[in-house]
């Protein structure tokens, strides 16, 4: 068994980054994740608990397949509690197949930052068993890496989520700005014609 | 943000799913802001969730996607004695 942990400070506020976290996905820097279900939601006292099922798909050496039997697709079950009130959200995330010879848990929390409002800390923490005689110690250390690897683009995923919100957020504005403008034009017009 | 959809993962529900994702990411957005009255919020989109559901969790029993006891891992996962509690009542109503 092996225990990763982190912590990464967001320079964004509690509410924009929790916002791009529940739809993280997809964004191009997490291309294995393709599709997914919401199988609960519950808002109940000011809270928010959901279950999803996420599809993952991943190019795995057919010798590997075969010593293991997984296959390119993987399922996970991700357990999400969100507290606006306290700003808190929590998810725990567990692999839903090969858990007879791996097991992955993993546990995101956000919250404000303690003395930076307009920053927000996601503390993560993964801990993976492998059961394969010989192979464990191996596996677990390649699947460490990659795991690594992964949870920093799992971080750019969500600064380019919110960068989609703030460019959308801008069109917006820039669409409203211009009908106003044009609106503008239109009344300038009819005032001349008024004239 | 509608060119940025995540599919279900049955296809025939997707359309279920993306009307209830539309309604939900809606609400969501509200929710999380400070000034959000978050004692009183009722989730808005609960009969579209409904229907969606529905078409998932029919074919989840069906086709066995993954190989652990979804329920057996809910005990496991879903934290609080209070969480375990609620959700225990949950399964009671259905039955």
């Amino acid at each position: 068994m092996k225990i990763w942990t982190s912590e990464h400070v967001f320079e964004h506020p509690w509410s924009t980054v929790v916002n791009a976290a529940w739809r993280k996905y997809p964004n191009p820097m997490n291309g294995a994740v393709t599709n997914m279900d919401v199988i609960s939601q519950q808002v109940d006292e000011g809270v928010v608990k959901s279950e999803r099922i996420i599809q993952s798909q991943f190019s795995i050496p057919s010798w590997a397949t075969k010593l293991t039997g997984f296959s390119g697709t993987q399922y996970s079950h991700e357990y999400s509690v969100i507290d606006p009130s306290k700003q808190t959200m929590s998810l725990t995330t567990r692999n839903m197949n090969g858990v007879s010879f791996l097991k992955v848990d993993e546990r995101l929390t956000y919250v404000p930052h303690t003395t930076d409002p307009n920053k927000t800390i996601l503390k993560q923490e993964a801990i993976i068993s492998v059961k394969l005689p010989a192979f464990a110690d191996y596996c677990e250390k390649t699947f460490l890496s990659v795991y690594s690897s992964n949870a920093t683009k799992g971080r750019s995923g969500i600064e380019w989520v919110i960068g989609q919100f703030r460019k959308e957020y801008d069109e917006l504005t820039n669409k409203v700005s211009s009908e106003v403008h044009e609106m503008g034009e239109k009344m300038m017009g009819a005032f001349h014609k008024v004239k | 943000m509608s060119d940025r959809q995540m599919p279900s993962i049955f296809h025939e529900c997707d359309e279920l799913k993306q009307v209830y994702d539309k309604c939900f990411s809606e609400f969501f957005q509200k929710f999380i802001t400070p000034n959000y009255r978050h004692q009183y919020a009722v989730n808005p989109c609960e009969r579209l969730h409904e229907a969606y559901n529905d078409c998932v969790k029919e074919r989840l029993e069906k086709t066995k996607i993954y190989d652990i006891d979804l329920d057996e891992l809910r005990k496991e996962v879903i934290g609080s004695e209070e969480d375990k509690l609620k959700h225990q009542q949950q399964q009671q109503h259905k039955k």
